[in-house]
């Protein structure tokens, strides 16, 4: 039993009795204390509190198997995105700036997740307040993609994806505001959901982006992760922009029949741009949904050819102000002998020394945008290309069922390669920031590998709280794609 | 747009953002906004008059709750998470700010 086999398969080995939590427990840490060196996809483990919370779990079995039977995580290793907050864990979005941070409270997500018997093994290495898409602006340094050590695992989420893609537990949680969740488990070869915004809470999700941040779980199946959504999602005291809607069993939703579902394929977004291989894979994923009976419908998305500067420009506008609040008063780490200067000094210089080269370039552009004399130009006119942006899927809907493109332009690139190129960078979210300035649920699914053996995601985009049926295709798919192969040798 | 930004402007934007950039940091930074910027500078081709701006998603989301007293998060490990906190007293030391 690895994590590799999924959530479910550990949580009714734990329910049945046939393997104790604690068991699969100290398995997970091992393996993680074994290939972390190799991935660094972890900041922190927490072994001790993950070992006590699984003996736990074996007393109430003892107690009561039809207790450990209601939860639906029961047992589950589960990392979770080093900017999410935990009590038990350090919290520092990997940022110099929050350097020993202790969060006094746990994010929703973390308290639904050990609700549901989840044990959270650690926090996972990610950029640095989940800005870049390649894993390098974090300060615990690049996460190492376990199909090619070489390459990046994409990013933010960058150590969620490696962690589960290197089967050192079966679930993570990112978040995603570009595709963060998205092209990272494209990248490493693992399934990646971006739900609606308001799905799930985001109270304890360190704030990028507010109108676009969203937390989604990250799994080695579509069965793992519709598991977890339904863990994850619902209604929020804490988090005023979590939604009311009825949350479905998203497990249920999985019966592989897509027969009459239409999925529209913006096939003017793929002219140019994309690796032969990643159009070849999505293709022949596309044409196996259509072998189980789906229909593909050719859909225009005129103005997402905008979405990428409409992205930046919003979202570095939102993190200027949301990262105002690092400055050395309130939380983390303060410049060294700057208590005994001016105040504004003391601000300037912990920023400096705490902020990292790709944060504080967005920062410069979100002030940039949002100073006088250019907030109309830029700001409101992103905003209103937005809205354009946002018509453009309602129109599509309309028509089409789930809107399906590749999940990232090119596999995974080596480790270095468009680090000093921001603009580059920035292009490797082209399908995916889409989903996030129009609110939408998104899926990346695995669909096989390119010749030079680097996985690549099938990105399916679908109507506001309709996961089910992003869910649904994902998972129809997967029964006909297969097992995707291992990164390992050995299969784990 | 131009091809990057002035030393002027880029520190002007440093002092705004509570920014102090290190000088291999200037030459950079000055360099890739400007690239930056002028590739956002693609929106200028989309005519939006008249068109709303969205500030955010919220699909039935951002309603108003009661206005009713919580219990606060507990001081101390707030206290203790912040650079210069004062358990004793529940204050936050910052460098002196007058006279």
């Amino acid at each position: 039993m690895t994590p590799a086999q999924g959530a479910a398969a550990i949580r009714d080995v734990i329910v049945s009795g046939a393997r104790s939590a604690e068991e699969i427990c100290r398995e997970a840490l091992v393996r993680i204390e074994q290939e972390n060196a190799r991935l660094n996809a972890f900041t922190a483990v927490g072994a001790e509190q993950a070992l006590g919370r699984a003996r736990a779990l074996d007393a109430l079995r003892a107690r009561s198997r039809d207790a450990l039977n209601a939860l639906p995580l029961a047992g589950v290793p589960v990392a979770v995105k080093d900017n999410l907050c935990t009590r038990e864990l350090p919290t520092t979005a990997c940022s110099r700036i929050l350097a020993g941070y202790r969060s006094p409270y746990d994010a929703t997500v973390v308290s639904r997740l050990e609700s549901a018997g989840a044990i959270i093994v650690g926090k996972t290495n990610c950029d640095e307040f989940a800005m870049g898409s390649s894993n390098e602006s974090s300060a615990a340094g690049p996460v190492h993609n376990p199909w090619d050590l070489d390459r990046t695992p994409g990013g933010s989420s960058g150590g969620s994806a490696a962690a589960v893609a290197a089967a050192l537990v079966p679930i993570a949680l990112g978040s995603d505001t570009g595709g963060s969740v998205r092209q990272p488990a494209a990248l490493c070869g693992v399934v990646g959901l971006k739900p609606t915004y308001g799905r799930v809470s985001r109270y304890g999700l360190i704030a990028f982006a507010s109108s676009l941040d969203q937390v989604g779980p990250i799994g080695r199946r579509v069965e793992d992760v519709a598991r977890a959504l339904s863990v994850l999602a619902g209604e929020d005291p804490a988090d005023a922009t979590s939604s009311r809607e009825a949350v479905p069993d998203y497990s249920a939703a999985l019966t592989g029949d897509v027969r009459g579902v239409r999925i529209g394929v913006p096939k003017h977004l793929l002219q140019e741009g994309v690796d032969p291989d990643v159009l070849q894979a999505t293709t022949t994923a596309l044409e196996t949904l259509r072998a189980r009976g789906a229909h593909l419908v050719d859909v225009q998305l005129p103005r997402a050819a905008y979405a990428i500067p409409t992205y930046y420009l919003i979202a570095t506008a939102e993190a200027g102000s949301n990262l105002a609040r690092y400055d050395g008063v309130r939380y983390g780490a303060r410049a060294p002998g700057t208590s005994e200067g001016a105040l504004a000094a003391m601000y300037r210089k912990t920023r400096d020394l705490g902020f990292g080269a790709e944060v504080k370039r967005r920062i410069l552009l979100g002030t940039y945008v949002l100073s006088a004399g250019y907030y109309e130009a830029y700001y409101v006119k992103a905003q209103q290309v937005r809205t354009l942006i946002a018509e453009d899927y309602t129109r599509a809907f309309a028509q089409v069922d789930a809107i399906a493109l590749p999940t990232a332009p090119a596999p995974a690139f080596r480790l270095g390669e468009q680090v000093n190129d921001p603009l580059r960078m920035y292009l490797n979210d082209v399908f995916t920031v889409s989903a996030n300035l129009a609110g939408l649920p998104a899926v990346s699914v695995p669909c096989g590998l390119t010749r030079a053996g680097l996985p690549i995601g099938l990105h399916v985009t679908g109507r506001p709280f309709e996961e089910e049926t992003i869910l649904r295709m994902a998972e129809a798919y997967e029964r006909d794609r297969g097992a995707m192969p291992s990164p390992y040798p050995d299969g784990a | 747009m131009p091809a990057r930004l002035t030393p002027e402007a880029l520190q002007h934007l440093a002092a705004l953002a509570s920014l102090e950039l290190d000088p291999h940091e200037e030459d950079d930074f000055a360099r890739q906004l400007g690239d930056i910027l002028g590739y956002v500078d693609a929106l200028r081709l989309v005519d939006a008059t008249g068109v709303a701006p969205m500030s955010h998603a919220g699909l039935g989301a951002g309603r108003e709750r009661d206005d009713t007293v919580q219990p606060s998060l507990p001081r101390d490990p707030i206290v203790a998470a912040a650079p210069d906190g004062d358990e004793a007293t529940g204050l936050l030391r910052v460098p002196r700010v007058i006279g």
